[in-house]
């Protein structure tokens, strides 16, 4: 018995709401990526949750809202933003500092998109949202796949575990097909 | 000093709201000796059956007693409940300054479980005076029947006996007050206790039996006079919060589970940190707050001093050094530990469940609770009684009330306070007062002799009985008549106990057989009595009454001892 | 993750922007009001990209100015927990480091780093495993999960964790490229 007393918790609140954690499973915590997939498989836990509405992006809860809403990946952001910049830039240029007349979050949104899209070209940037988008994908679902670009299906439902659910992509059947997806998205990499 | 012998003896329990209060109250009623509810036999009634009523928060006009019957099996789930966190969580607690050397004499854990057992049970220690006030008032010739009658008044009145005196209860537990005053003061802080301190003239205290027994006899007693003269002593009462009980011991079960769940898989953690200075808690949240610009730490907000993270320090005790090894030991060291949680909590869980549905019992404040006993608002306005409470504050200023908290009723248990220098006055009482009051005057005089030892005055006490024995024949019968009802109701008892399976339960280490060794009073009882609940023996009369209060002591020292966690691991 | 939203808001014009460029006048207030801000809800307003719409004006009594019920797009980001994302380090001490994603700060607390990476203080502190090979420091690439945010009127702070599968240093400066 004695072992747990360090848990005691001393004066406590009322009524409390017990929240449950979801529990991840995996055990492995590789820190560098692009390792080959050791754990492999993929982590079941996410749709077991119970019907408590915590926000998990890994459920896909983000929110009615933001389900429906149109997702950006950062290809597409850095899109959305240069050309927005450019335009201050032609507007602001006759009266002020053009820098002045973004906000902290623009800029500061425009230096990650920038470092951190995989597409360049907007026409890969419209292809990969042409392919991802035939595989039945949330929004979600498609621009973090998109934003991050994993190698195999293993990292792809490590990173997306919702992708497991709604029988989508079942079994062996459903790696092969994600597979595919990545491979998909790769060749438009490599065309770009 | 461990008695563990008597754990091998001990009968597989029976969850308390299972006993067989109920069948022995229906033989009650069959022989007639159950209080009825009309007003003839209970013309004024006794005033602290009214809070009978807790739930609809005023005196109604149905008998209290009954009122208290339907409830009583609404609230012992909880008492089990307390008794199982009480072993679960506290009996490692010691109650000793820090600045005292923890030598193994003076080792007092397992006092808090104590304690809080015999909040759970004050009653118990009620019915024990009951019985000694019967007895010797038998011993001036009265009947028997009286006694019976008497004996469940007393059995209604535990019930409604949820605040205690602080005094009386060290008194019963034969522990000093000042220290169960710590040991209250901690669960106070946990949030177990409910406190309550006021002033309180000295006379008036002494008064309270008299009152108690002639409000319930229909003699309203207004005791005004004198009320100046007499110095003022702060008394300090307690009382279990059952609601509130509930809601800590499942939150700290969650916190328990949590915690270790969370230092399992120790990525989904917001770390939390401490600064050791002033013990302010930072989460990971401020941690943006918190960084120095001169050093690698978080430094507190307030005092700059540097922050411990909060779950390092587990880490540290059990890591040891910090190689691959230790990480896997500390690794299955928490997983068993979470195993043995589920494993060992398992009943104080279950108990949780049970309860989880229904309602807790209420109190109110001393005072409300006080004035719905007494009365002092026929119609109910216990409003009006919270918010005196409030106006008096909890530091015991007298209060415009302090008239009526005189005529309050403190149980017969309180008797114990008495002097013993009373008794003599308590003699010529008898003669003039009604029986009720007859029995508590008794009943102090007793409890004040036997004080110093409780053998002897259990040794008198059994001596009694015999001398009541050989008196009457008729008494006998009745006797026989409840024996019989009583070995009924075990037979019941024990074919529940054998149908359920009682193995998850965890209960109070109740063992007859061992208190009375302790005891040292030689005493006649059948060998099934053992393992029973007091509530069942409280029914049987005079046969089981007077070694309750040793239960209680040979419990004190039992939990006190290391061999506690048998019991524990017993469920 | 950004997300390209309609949002309504109500604004009022003084009357002397009444006339032509009204509608323009409108415009740029609301950029002014609206970029940048940061709700719990919807998270940063990162730029306004058009305006869908703008309802009838409503003439406030007393002052004279004019409410419109304007609709606009534009694009948000927004954390959520259980979101993997990437973002580049900006600080590193002992009790962890913190992270940018865009507008979001994140802190990633030493116990969420992998138990293989110890702390290096020095000019540059950062986080090592035993053989060198991997290292987070300031201006480090690190894909990392949001395990909690938390909202205040301007800022939404998240705690990130890189201890789990596939998470970790994507790059690090230090590193020959």
């Amino acid at each position: 018995m004695e072992e747990f007393f360090w848990v005691r918790a001393g004066p406590v609140a009322h009524r409390l709401v017990l929240t449950s954690v979801s529990s991840s499973l995996s055990h492995a915590s590789p820190n560098r990526l692009r390792r080959p997939p050791r754990f492999g498989v993929a982590r079941e836990q996410s749709s077991r949750m119970s019907g408590e509405e915590e926000e998990n992006a890994a459920e896909l809860k983000i929110g009615e809202e933001f389900l429906k809403a149109k997702c950006l990946m950062n290809c597409e952001v850095a899109i959305i933003l240069e050309h927005k910049y450019e335009q201050i830039q032609q507007h602001a240029s006759s009266d002020s500092d053009p820098s002045s007349q973004v906000s902290q979050v623009f800029e500061k949104s425009l230096q990650y998109v920038k470092r951190f899209s995989r597409y360049k070209n907007p026409d890969a940037v419209r292809q990969v949202r042409e392919t991802l988008s035939r595989y039945g994908l949330a929004e979600f679902e498609l621009c973090t796949l998109g934003n991050l670009c994993p190698d195999t299906s293993g990292e792809a439902t490590a990173l997306v575990p919702s992708l497991k659910s709604a029988g989508r992509f079942v079994g062996d059947a459903g790696n092969d097909k994600i597979d595919k997806m990545l491979n998909d998205l790769s060749l438009i990499k490599k065309f770009e | 000093m461990g008695f563990p012998r008597h754990m091998t003896t001990r009968q597989p329990r029976v969850p308390l709201h299972l006993s067989l209060v109920r069948p022995i109250r229906r033989r009650w009623r069959r022989l007639g000796r159950r209080p009825a509810c009309d007003a003839t036999r209970h013309p004024p009634r006794p005033p602290y059956a009214l809070s009978g009523n807790r739930n609809s928060g005023s005196p109604s006009s149905q008998c209290a007693g009954c009122c208290v019957m339907a409830l009583q099996p609404s609230i012992e789930p909880f008492n089990r409940l307390v008794r199982l966190a009480a072993r679960a969580f506290y009996d490692d607690v010691s109650m000793k300054g820090d600045n005292q050397p923890k030598t193994s004499r003076g080792d007092n854990r397992g006092m808090a479980v104590v304690v809080l057992d015999a909040l759970t049970r004050y009653r118990i220690y009620i019915i024990c005076v009951v019985s000694a006030v019967s007895l010797s008032y038998d011993l001036h010739g009265r009947s028997r029947l009286e006694f019976a009658r008497f004996a469940l008044e007393a059995e209604f009145a535990q019930d409604t006996r949820p605040w205690v005196r602080e005094e009386d209860l060290a008194k019963a537990l034969k522990l000093h007050s000042k220290q169960l005053r710590r040991i209250l003061r901690f669960f106070e802080e946990e949030k177990l206790v409910t406190r309550d301190h006021r002033k309180e003239n000295a006379k008036g205290t002494k008064q309270h039996n008299t009152a108690a027994a002639a409000a319930s006899d229909g003699q309203p007693v207004t005791n005004k006079e004198g009320e100046e003269k007499v110095k003022m002593h702060t008394h300090s009462y307690c009382c279990l919060d059952y609601a509130q009980i509930c809601d800590v011991v499942r939150y700290r079960i969650h916190r328990m589970k949590k915690k270790l769940k969370d230092e399992l898989d120790s990525r989904n953690t917001i770390q939390h940190y401490i600064c050791p200075s002033c013990n302010k808690r930072y989460s990971a949240f401020d941690a943006l707050q918190l960084v120095s610009f001169t050093d690698e730490y978080f430094h507190c907000e307030i005092c700059n001093g540097e922050l411990v993270a909060e779950s390092d320090k587990l880490a540290s005790e059990e890591m040891g050094d910090g190689d691959d090894n230790a990480r896997k030991r500390r690794r299955e060291k928490l997983k068993d530990m979470q195993q043995r949680i589920e494993e060992q909590l398992k009943p104080l869980v279950a108990q949780l469940d049970r309860v989880k549905n229904l309602p807790a019992p209420e109190f109110g404040s001393l005072q409300t609770w006080e004035r719905a006993n007494i009365g002092a608002f026929p119609n109910g306005d216990l409003g009006a009684a919270d918010s005196s409470r409030n106006s008096q504050g909890q530091y015991g200023t007298p209060m415009p009330y302090m008239g009526e908290t005189k005529v309050e009723v403190e149980m017969l248990g309180d008797g114990v306070k008495e002097e013993g220098a009373e008794s003599g006055k308590n003699g010529s009482e008898l003669k003039v007062l009604p029986p009720w009051m007859i029995k508590d005057g008794m009943n102090l005089t007793k409890e004040q002799r036997g004080e110093t030892s409780k053998a002897s005055q259990f040794g008198e006490n059994s001596e009694v009985k015999d001398d009541k024995k050989q008196d009457s024949k008729d008494d006998q019968s009745i006797q026989e008549e409840y024996i019989k009802a009583y070995y009924e109701a075990l037979k019941k008892k024990h074919d529940e106990a054998s149908n359920n399976k009682v193995k998850t339960e965890v209960d109070i280490p109740v063992s007859d057989s061992q208190s009375e060794r302790q005891v040292g009073k030689k005493y006649k009882r059948e060998d099934d009595d053992e393992g029973i609940e007091w509530e069942e023996q409280q029914h049987t009369g005079n046969s089981t009454e007077t070694y309750k209060l040793a239960d209680l002591n040979a419990e004190a020292q039992e939990s006190g001892d290391d061999e506690d966690d048998n019991e524990w691991e017993d469920g | 993750m950004f997300f390209h939203i309609v949002l309504e808001r109500n604004m009022q014009l003084h009357p002397r922007h009444f006339g032509p460029h009204l509608r323009d006048k409108l415009v740029s207030k609301l950029i002014k009001d609206v970029e940048g801000t940061c709700s719990g809800r919807h998270g940063f307003v990162v730029a306004i990209t058009g305006v869908e719409d703008v309802g009838k004006g409503l003439i406030r009594e007393g002052t004279g100015f004019v409410t419109f019920p304007v609709k606009y797009q534009c694009v948000v980001f927004r954390p959520f927990k259980g979101e993997i994302l990437e973002a580049v380090v900006t600080m590193v001490n002992k009790m962890g480091f913190f992270a940018e994603a865009g507008p979001v700060q994140i802190f990633v607390s030493n116990h969420l780093i992998p138990d293989d990476m110890e702390f290096q203080s020095g000019d540059v502190p950062n986080y090592t495993t035993s053989d060198g090979s991997v290292k987070i420091q300031k201006e480090s690439e690190v894909r990392l999960k949001i395990i909690g945010t938390r909202v205040d009127a301007t800022e939404i702070f998240c705690i990130g964790t890189i201890k789990d599968d596939f998470l970790g240093v994507i790059s690090d400066p230090g590193a020959a490229v």
